[in-house]
């Protein structure tokens, strides 16, 4: 029974690898793409820091 | 990303220090830096050898070979940030002066703001985003965000003050980080379909709350150590020498050492010896910098002076911050008073030494008058 229900998915599996790339394609053409998080940190100056005498 | 003067002014130790300097940035994670006027102090070789064994980027668009017109590293360097790309150039302002050594190329500052109109078109064909990283100073720096149009985020380098908010000012988002790397401006971009659709940041004040990095707490010690005893041992190889000198150096005005003050002034050298500057040299010693250029001129007396401490075997007298320190040279002694205000003090104890320094209270340390 199970292996049978396997077999049924397996037989779709062209439909859905379709319905996937279709969406991804979908996504795409309208430029639309997850946010991305930049952090940029700097420094200025640093040569100074390393100063310790004691 | 470091906007410039990362490099020291002169001197061995200054040169050893700078190469440390970029290692110590590799190891801490930097993509990206531009080059300050300081970065030429040791010549265009060793800056361009000091960042060939790192990961960090090194770009300025605006200094070329005079000769050639090419520019001396890259103009600009493109990163991605997860499906954003960055673009980061450099741009240095024209009229800073630095040092040219014997046999160098030439090298020219081209306008930065013809420079940046020229190549930000060809950037933005590239990224997503433009960021600059500035050593224009703070009025050039504004000028350029007025006069070239493109840029999304700056960094403002070179003596720029600080300004603890990340704003955005004509478009451009900018911060300015204050000075000798005690602070690091943060701007988070958010970039959606190659825009940025938000931004905010801070600025992060690496002070006691801020805990230091063990690993690279240890880097730091390991080097100074090895520093110090890189000039102990010249100074032992060069004792001889430096005896044959700081004899020849005493036969003119110098410095005579607190056992020649004490014979006159005994009360004074009594209550002078019990306080800090007695042992001064014992807080180097301590702490493995007993022959570190950089800390010996307020630990001695005379340093690099004609007549005065060159190292402990030769000079030992001279060790200890003593009464020729603030009086002045025992030799020239008649000539001068003995009140001494805090324009001497100051010249040890600078607002980077000594931040907290408050002259009643220090003078109150070091009563050695009746």
């Amino acid at each position: 029974m199970v292996e049978r229900r396997w077999l049924g998915l397996y037989r779709y599996r062209y439909l859905l690898f379709l319905l996937a790339a279709l969406g991804l394609a979908s996504a795409s053409l309208q430029g639309k793409s997850a946010p991305t998080d930049v952090l940029i940190q700097s420094t200025n100056d640093v040569f100074d820091e390393i100063a310790p005498c004691g | 990303m470091d906007s410039g003067d990362y490099f020291g002014l002169a001197g061995e130790q200054d040169s050893l220090k700078s190469a440390f300097m970029v290692q110590a940035m590799d190891k801490l994670g930097y993509d990206v830096a531009t080059i300050g006027e300081r970065e030429f102090n040791f010549g265009q070789q060793f800056l361009l050898d000091t960042f060939k064994t790192t990961k960090i980027d090194l770009v300025c668009a605006n200094i070329v070979y005079a000769d050639t017109k090419k520019p001396f590293v890259k103009p600009y360097v493109i990163r991605k940030a997860g499906t954003a790309r960055i673009a980061f150039f450099g741009l240095m302002g024209s009229n800073l002066k630095w040092r040219t050594l014997p046999g160098e190329k030439p090298l020219e500052i081209l306008d930065p703001v013809e420079t940046a109109k020229k190549l930000i078109p060809e950037m933005r064909k590239k990224a997503d985003v433009v960021v600059l990283l500035s050593h224009l100073g703070l009025t050039d720096g504004q000028k350029l965000t007025l006069e070239a149009p493109g840029i999304d985020a700056m960094v403002f380098g070179h003596l720029v003050g600080l300004s603890k908010q990340v704003v955005s000012t004509q478009n451009v988002i900018n911060v300015r980080g204050g000075e000798r790397g005690q602070y690091i401006p943060q701007i988070h971009l958010v970039i959606e379909d190659g825009k940025i659709s938000s931004f905010d940041g801070d600025v992060v004040t690496l002070d006691d709350k801020i805990p230091a990095d063990e690993v690279m707490g240890r880097l730091v010690d390991t080097f100074s150590d090895a520093l110090n005893k890189r000039f102990a041992d010249k100074n032992a190889a060069n004792a001889q020498t430096s005896a044959n000198a700081t004899q020849a150096s005493q036969t003119g005005e110098h410095y005579l050492g607190e056992k020649n003050c004490r014979r006159c002034h005994e009360v004074e050298y009594q209550m002078y010896t019990k306080q800090a500057h007695a042992h001064a040299f014992a807080t180097l010693e301590n702490n493995q910098r007993d022959a570190t250029p950089e800390c010996l001129p307020c630990h001695v007396v005379g340093m690099n002076q004609q007549g005065g401490f060159v190292s402990k075997p030769s000079t030992p007298d001279l060790v200890n911050v003593q009464c020729e320190n603030c009086h002045g040279m025992g030799t020239k002694h008649p000539e001068q008073g003995s009140i001494v205000g805090p324009d001497v003090c100051i010249t040890c104890h600078t607002h980077e030494q000594s931040p907290n320094f408050n002259y009643d209270e220090a003078v109150a340390k070091i009563v050695h008058w009746q």
